[in-house]
């Protein structure tokens, strides 16, 4: 199939081509009067080309999927893959932009450089705690959007399943005892929009894969040293009152919550744990593909609310039900940046669209297929920019959703007139 | 962060314990840095000999406790030169403070107090040792008003 399509983007007109003296519309010497402007004042290239709706896929190809150091040219198929659904789900143009650049360093002066092209920057697949030092420090430097799936996606679709995962079980989010297992992309982001929140640290216990993250652990001074996130959760939780080293198991006593977010399992979180979390548990494991454990051993063991990260499963703590709608909302404001509030914004919209449809153990999150939601969420994640004054663009909650709702639903319209006319080939084999 | 209270005094015979801790954790700290400072496999017993030692001793040795648990601590001596007019400097050899009691200003207060009970023992220098690689203490140290001074460089032989 890649073979057959030679990829899966291309790049089409979007203006009225009568004739070729168009063209002295759009090329020279039409185009010069805009370039003057912008000339003068950058800003309005977000007015007066593409840039406002483009999003660079970002990637050095060092740890692509599960596929391991495959270089830049391997990733391309991924990133191109990415900005498929970046049209599709929320119609912003991505294209990949794979490179070369491996010190962190030159990654980031790479970025600085091709910061006048796009509206915002997707990074895509880098470890961690690198990402945490990219992202923090793209974000310091740039005046565009950065965005970290891994991190910030990640973060906020899991936040959205526990608001509605905790309004189920009658817990208030603040007094709920938290355990973070795994200490990665997206936990860690977690823990610092949870504290946004109002949860007190000392709620909440983050473990790696060396046991609780505990001011007295032996190796404390390596991760200050190495991994300032790591160390400052240690710090500010106090290890979450256990002792230092303490494993999953004993972390899962008299919990509420457990957010796994660690190794592919099952087997990793242990039933019999579970079973000693307090009455109607809420248990995410979101590793892919095998949950840390399965959802019918969390349930057997007590959890009342399950959540992973398949789609074969109920409650999916998808990505995808985040990146293409913010987005939409950070694009069609010319947002300068997002923050941890933006994504809260976006996962309290979620939350509350499938609480208007109904929340049920089985359903705290929107699927794939409600993509209706994305509208909303855009909506509220332009109002929020606006409101920390990040954008630059106004507009209002219905007048952005609307956009949002027209932009993704031309988008779709034009591929099924063209798929319809013929124009997207038929796949090999296919009538 | 959480608001604590704490005392910068000299070390006693009952900090011994809690003090061999820290000393040992500020080796391990240490090696991070540069493997020639490798700790030994007996450091954990050696740390509470040389705590006890150290307390008896004439160098300065100060902890900074929060009621009674010593969580932070200095050690400094004073060097001598006859040929240098100012004969006498004082050295800050080693600082440490645990992890969760750290960005509350303590290490500052063991420095800003050993300091002080340096200069009644006649210094008008004070100088402070760290490994090369410390940035962290090379940014603490010159907040403080401390300069480069004297380097020192190693080879394997």
């Amino acid at each position: 199939m890649h073979k057959f399509y030679r990829g899966k983007l291309e790049v089409m007109a979007k203006v009225p081509v009568r004739g070729m003296k168009d063209f002295s519309i759009w090329y020279t010497p039409g185009v010069a009067e805009p370039s003057r402007a912008i000339g003068k004042d950058p800003d309005l290239s977000f007015e007066y080309t593409y840039r406002w709706n483009l999003v660079a896929v970002v990637s050095d190809g060092t740890r692509v999927l599960g596929l391991g150091n495959i270089g830049p040219e391997g990733a391309l198929p991924v990133m191109e893959g990415k900005g498929l659904l970046f049209k599709f789900l929320g119609g912003v143009d991505a294209i990949a932009l794979v490179h070369r650049a491996k010190s962190v360093e030159s990654f980031l002066t790479l970025l600085e450089w091709v910061e006048p092209s796009f509206g915002g920057i997707n990074l895509e697949d880098i470890e961690s705690p690198k990402c945490f030092t990219i992202l923090e420090e793209a974000q310091k430097r740039l005046k565009i959007p950065i965005w970290h799936d891994d991190q910030q996606g990640t973060a906020g679709a899991t936040l959205a399943a526990l608001i509605n995962a905790l309004k189920i079980t009658g817990r208030n989010m603040k007094s709920s005892r938290i355990v973070l297992f795994g200490a990665g992309a997206s936990n860690i982001p977690l823990y610092r929009i949870l504290r946004k929140l109002g949860v007190p640290a000392e709620n909440m216990v983050m473990l790696d894969s060396k046991g609780t993250l505990h001011p007295d652990r032996e190796d404390i001074d390596k991760l200050f040293l190495t991994h300032p996130w790591k160390y400052r959760i240690a710090v500010e939780t106090r290890g979450g009152g256990l002792k230092p080293g303490a494993g999953l198991g004993e972390a899962l006593k008299g919990a509420d919550v457990l957010i796994a977010a660690s190794t592919p399992g099952p087997g990793i979180v242990k039933k019999e744990w579970v079973a000693q979390m307090n009455k109607d548990a809420v248990v995410f494991a979101i590793a892919n593909p095998v949950p840390e454990i399965w959802p019918w051993e969390a349930k057997e063991a007590g959890a009342r609310i399950v959540a992973t990260g398949r789609s074969d499963l109920p409650n999916q703590v998808n990505n995808s039900l985040v990146f293409p709608a913010m987005f939409r909302g950070l694009l069609d404001v010319g947002a300068k940046a997002v923050v941890d509030e933006t994504i809260i914004s976006a996962a309290m919209e979620l939350a509350k669209y499938a609480e208007e449809k109904g929340l049920r153990e089985d359903y705290i999150i929107p699927t794939m297929e409600e993509w209706e939601v994305f509208a909303r969420e855009a909506a509220a994640v332009a109002v929020k920019t606006m409101e920390l004054g990040l954008a630059r663009r106004n507009t209002t909650f219905k007048e952005e959703q609307e956009r949002a709702l027209t932009i993704i639903s031309q988008t779709r319209e034009k591929w099924r007139k063209l798929w319809e006319a013929g124009l997207i080939q038929r796949p090999p084999g296919e009538a | 962060m959480y608001e604590v209270n704490y005392i910068v005094r000299r070390a006693v015979e009952e900090d011994a314990k809690e003090l061999a801790k820290l000393i040992l954790r500020f080796y391990m700290f240490n090696e991070e840095f540069d493997k020639a400072m490798e700790v030994s496999s007996e450091a954990e017993e050696v740390s509470l000999r040389i705590a006890e030692e150290r307390i008896r001793g004439n160098n300065l040795l100060m902890v900074a406790a929060i009621d009674s648990k010593v969580v932070g601590y200095v050690y400094g001596a004073v060097l001598e030169n006859p040929l240098l007019v100012r004969k006498e400097i004082g050295v800050l050899k080693e600082l440490y403070v645990a992890p969760g009691f750290r960005g509350m200003g303590i290490a500052r207060a063991l420095v800003e107090n050993a300091s002080r009970e340096l200069m009644k023992m006649g210094v008008k220098y004070i100088a402070a040792e760290f490994p090369s690689m410390n940035l962290v203490a090379e940014k603490f140290y010159e907040k403080l008003g401390f300069r480069r001074f004297v380097s020192i460089y190693l080879r394997e032989v």
